[in-house]
């Protein structure tokens, strides 16, 4: 069955990001660690994983997103959430955004978004999934960009920007 | 005697309902596969049943988190007729995926705001295998004439139980709502591999404070009879009913 698209006119979007909590085990940090090690690439410290929904709708302000993000998409004991519309560096690590390729369908954002209009915070919206990885470590640019290209995405699919603080 | 209405809540990415079905016909109650939209239209009557099962499987795709979206829409459209079953104390099963729903939505274990939660495996897997189980003493009717250890496959990714904090943790334990644990095959409470996802105090299910509402990672519908059990040629039991069975009977025993 064909999705209908919604039609939004303006490019008022949010980006959330969800992370876990304070003292909470971030399983898919380590797994990343792992791989990334794996890969013969060994002065790596920390790596940590969050989720991205990037929101845009005609008639989205903070405290909706807001209540967006707090009553449908965290889990409010082990998660936390940001909200912001620019990604900002950060000292010491690299940071990595991956999005879908326009034209990809997007299953998690097409639920999302159904869940937000259920909801009715929102009329309608396009909603946009992703991940953000967070690296620290001494490493190269080139090194980041195989990390990224071998284990993170699918550069067929996926799009990808590097952030270094 | 009239038979137990049993309803089966199916919605996108549900796969385990046809076997809780069988489970439930086969102990005698009458069970129906409902769509959630059914409810939300009215086509069917959530007062018409005795239990409300939320059974195994991957609602809408496990998208956000597992059960999270289900449980999203629990809240916001079921949520009225959910507080007069509860009211009524009627049986809300929920397993595996039912079990994230239950703790997600806030009906387990205090049915109040989300206190704890189904977090990713510590092995960061998907766990699909057997464990042994620790039937605790608790205040939930289901689990009389119980063995003290009994076996169940798991089949999990999210199902690690993690409370919001201490104080949390000490009130389930407190009011008897541990119903099961995982252990080894002599019942100590042992780590990885025994506990399969690393969760707290290995707890496996819990129930709600008058022990109807109950919720559990591992399938009881998948060892309805000894059959099922991986080793069932090399053990001699002349009952092919298992626990499991047990557990789905005193459900429909309840009511009678």
């Amino acid at each position: 069955m064909k999705t209908k698209v919604p039609v939004i006119m303006s490019k008022n979007f949010y980006i959330i990001e969800i992370f876990k909590g304070k003292n909470i085990f971030d399983v898919f940090g380590q797994e990343i660690k792992k791989s990334i090690k794996e890969l013969g690439i060994l002065n790596i410290e920390e790596v940590k994983v969050s989720n991205l929904y990037r929101i845009e709708g005609n008639d989205i302000d903070k405290k909706k997103i807001i209540r967006i993000a707090k009553e449908l998409l965290i889990d409010n004991v082990s998660e936390d959430y940001k909200i912001y519309r620019k990604t900002k560096k950060s000292l010491n690590w690299w940071i990595i955004e991956v999005y879908l390729k326009d034209g990809v369908t997007d299953p998690v954002g097409e639920t999302a978004r159904k869940t937000i209009i259920e909801s009715k915070i929102l009329k309608d919206a396009i909603v946009k999934t992703g991940k953000k990885y967070y690296i620290k470590g001494k490493l190269t640019e080139k090194q980041i960009k195989e990390i990224c290209e071998k284990i993170l995405l699918n550069p067929l699919i996926q799009n990808y920007f590097i952030y270094k603080g | 005697m009239k038979k137990v209405n049993v309803l089966i809540l199916r919605v996108g990415g549900t796969n385990c309902d046809f076997e809780t079905e069988w489970a439930f016909n086969l102990v005698g109650a009458f069970a129906e596969r409902v769509h959630i939209n059914q409810l939300i239209k009215k086509e069917k009557k959530l007062s018409d049943y005795q239990i409300l099962v939320i059974p195994g499987g991957f609602s809408y795709g496990d998208d956000i988190a597992a059960g999270k979206v289900l449980a999203n829409e629990i809240r916001m459209k079921l949520w009225d007729d959910i507080e007069k079953f509860i009211e009524a104390k009627k049986v809300i099963v929920g397993i595996c995926n039912g079990f994230q729903v239950l703790v997600k939505s806030g009906i387990l274990p205090f049915n109040s705001q989300q206190l704890c939660t189904l977090e990713w495996n510590d092995s960061g897997r998907f766990e699909d295998r057997w464990v042994y189980l620790k039937v605790e003493r608790s205040v939930c009717p289901f689990f009389k004439d119980i063995p003290e250890i009994i076996k169940m496959p798991v089949a999990h990714a999210e199902g690690k139980f993690l409370p919001k904090n201490e104080n949390i943790l000490n009130k389930i334990e407190k009011n008897k709502q541990v119903i099961l644990r995982y252990c080894d095959s002599k019942g100590n409470i042992k780590g990885y591999p025994y506990n399969p996802n690393g969760s707290v105090g290995s707890i496996a299910g819990i129930c709600s404070q008058n022990g109807l509402i109950i919720g559990m990672m591992p399938h009881p519908e998948r060892c309805v009879l000894k059959y099922y059990y991986p080793d069932f040629l090399r053990k001699k039991e002349d009952d092919i009913y298992t626990p499991s069975f047990k557990i789905f009977k005193n459900m429909i025993q309840y009511f009678s």
